[in-house]
């Protein structure tokens, strides 16, 4: 994907720290994390829960900004918050479509909020309703949609607002094991046509490793960078690829420091 | 599960109607054994003549009543929505218009009822006023809450697509206060009613609160109920008349209930 030119950086992160004050202690999530997404790249952040991988998602997104450290979008150099928001695709678990519009309408929202008139809108989304496995359900309403199909939804909606960089919150954690499977190998072609850098957090390990060129572990909170793993696997992957010898023995090289992440939880909430 | 479907749909209507005409004809006989006196308590089949005889004069007050609800209505729609735009979207508004709303309705309307005679005469315009001042409350008040109750989650969302401050309110704060925007439409409806008969028993020369005043001292016990029971049907009329509104407006909210409870099933 992005061998054939020069790597550039898409996404620089540079010792970000942040904290938040909860229950009247401030505490520490992030302690200087360094992380850096290449042009058309597909890099996961995986950790045990509450390590603060939304968070910095978010502030990637510029929802939210570091105490300390840089991001930094593209080429430039300023990293304000409010200058970021808006030029990433971000998506949530939550599929957040909203029930009073069509789907279709869902899809466009963002082309409608940043001026596209609605009929052109429509139309550029009518264009990929099929390889989003939407066609047929446009004029539905999203109650009436399966679980994946609202989650593919919400994913046609951030991908039409062409932004180079996607940002994926857990995109099926909320789905079941098969759809969950089916979403991986859609996610998978899709991205391979699309030419789109991405960042993903999960929690599946098989997820990261099989989506993946990079993996990043982080540690319990506060989260820390505690390792980075290639993954080279050759492309184009398809699920079957799970069950091979080199994809046990990436596993395992992710499931020993994460494992042990989350045995200091347990010893350290016996203690406290 | 079809058949079902039909016969407990007929069921919640069937019983209603039962208990209602157990009442009618348990009230006629009662007055008829009883030889209860017609001005002290006329039977329904009393009520129901008096309806047919007056009924020319009935309508001609009818009218009048109608008129003022649904001028007072209208006008108080129209004022608790802006007053509930305004409050959500400014702090400063919040914290200046809100306790005032609030304190509104500690007032008795009753007692400023004569004033407004005072201020603005016999005529149509005090009652509107009267309608107006009940009704924009529960409209006003339910709308601040559905106009506060978005998802954060979903405001965030909306920031990442590059929303802007109005943006939000207008795709997705004013979507959402629809439902509680039509729960204080229909409490304002039903209070409606209720508003136009005070103002014109404060002081009215036509209208149906009018006419129960003006007939009660005559014993003309028959045509007090007959003015109560078209007062009903108007207010049951505009209550329908909300729910098919809210229906027409918010297709999905409906739709998304019934595959819930379908799911359910």
């Amino acid at each position: 994907m992005s061998t054939d030119t020069a790597v550039r950086p898409k996404i620089r992160i540079e010792s970000v720290t942040k904290s938040y004050v909860i229950d009247g202690t401030r505490q520490e999530v992030l302690a200087g994390v360094d992380l850096t997404v290449n042009e058309g790249e597909f890099v996961s952040i995986i950790g045990p829960s509450g390590c603060g991988k939304s968070t910095l998602l978010n502030m990637i997104a510029g929802l939210d900004q570091p105490d300390s450290g840089a991001i930094i979008l593209s080429d430039e150099v300023s990293s304000a918050p409010t200058e970021r928001l808006g030029k990433t695709g971000y998506m949530q678990q939550k599929d957040l479509l909203m029930p009073w519009r069509s789907v279709l309408d869902n899809t466009i929202l963002g082309l409608e909020l940043n001026g596209v008139p609605r009929k052109q809108a429509r139309e550029r989304a009518l264009e990929f309703t099929e390889a989003f496995g939407l066609k047929g359900f446009e004029h539905q309403y999203p109650y009436a949609l399966s679980g994946g199909m609202r989650q593919r939804a919400a994913f046609l909606r951030t991908m039409l607002m062409g932004q180079d960089v996607v940002l994926l919150d857990e995109p099926f954690g909320a789905l079941d094991a098969l759809t969950r499977v089916q979403m991986q190998e859609w996610l998978l072609d899709l991205w391979e046509s699309l030419n789109k850098t991405i960042v993903l957090i999960t929690h599946d390990v098989d997820e990261a490793l099989l989506l993946s060129d990079r993996v990043y572990l982080l540690s319990a909170r506060p989260g820390q960078v505690t390792l980075v793993l290639d993954v080279p696997l050759p492309r184009p992957r398809h699920y079957d690829m799970v069950t091979t010898p080199e994809f046990s023995g990436l596993k395992s090289k992710l499931m020993q420091p994460l494992r042990s992440q989350i045995e200091a939880i347990k010893t350290d909430g016996q203690a406290g | 599960m079809d058949l079902l479907k039909k016969t407990t749909g007929m069921m919640t209507w069937l019983i209603p109607a039962a208990i209602l005409a157990g009442l009618l004809v348990a009230w006629e006989l009662w007055v008829q054994l009883a030889d209860v006196p017609k001005w002290q308590l006329p039977a329904p089949s009393a009520i129901g003549k008096e309806l047919g005889a007056s009924r020319d004069l009935l309508w001609d007050h009818t009218l009048v009543t109608l008129q003022e609800i649904v001028i007072g209505f209208l006008a108080a729609l129209v004022a608790g929505l802006v007053l509930a735009g305004s409050i959500a979207y400014s702090r400063v508004m919040e914290r200046s218009i809100y306790p005032m709303v609030i304190a509104s309705q500690t007032v008795p309307i009753i007692a400023i009822a004569p004033l407004l005679l005072i201020w603005v005469g016999y005529g149509l315009t005090p009652k509107i006023i009267i309608v107006a001042l009940i009704c924009f409350y529960p409209i006003a008040v339910n709308t601040v809450d559905g106009l506060k109750a978005t998802d954060p989650d979903m405001v965030n969302m909306l920031r990442t697509l590059g929303a802007s401050r109005w943006q939000v309110f207008t795709k997705l704060q004013m979507p959402t206060a629809l439902p509680f925007m039509f729960s204080g439409i229909k409490i304002g409806v039903s209070v409606s009613v209720i508003a136009a008969v005070i103002g014109e028993w404060v002081g009215a020369s036509e209208g149906l609160g009018y006419l129960i005043t003006y007939s009660q001292p005559l014993f003309l016990t028959a045509r007090v109920f007959a003015a109560i029971f078209v007062l009903s049907v108007m207010g049951i009329s505009l209550f329908v008349l909300a729910v098919i509104a809210e229906r027409m407006m918010m297709p999905w909210h409906f739709n998304e209930k019934r595959s819930n409870s379908m799911r359910q099933l």
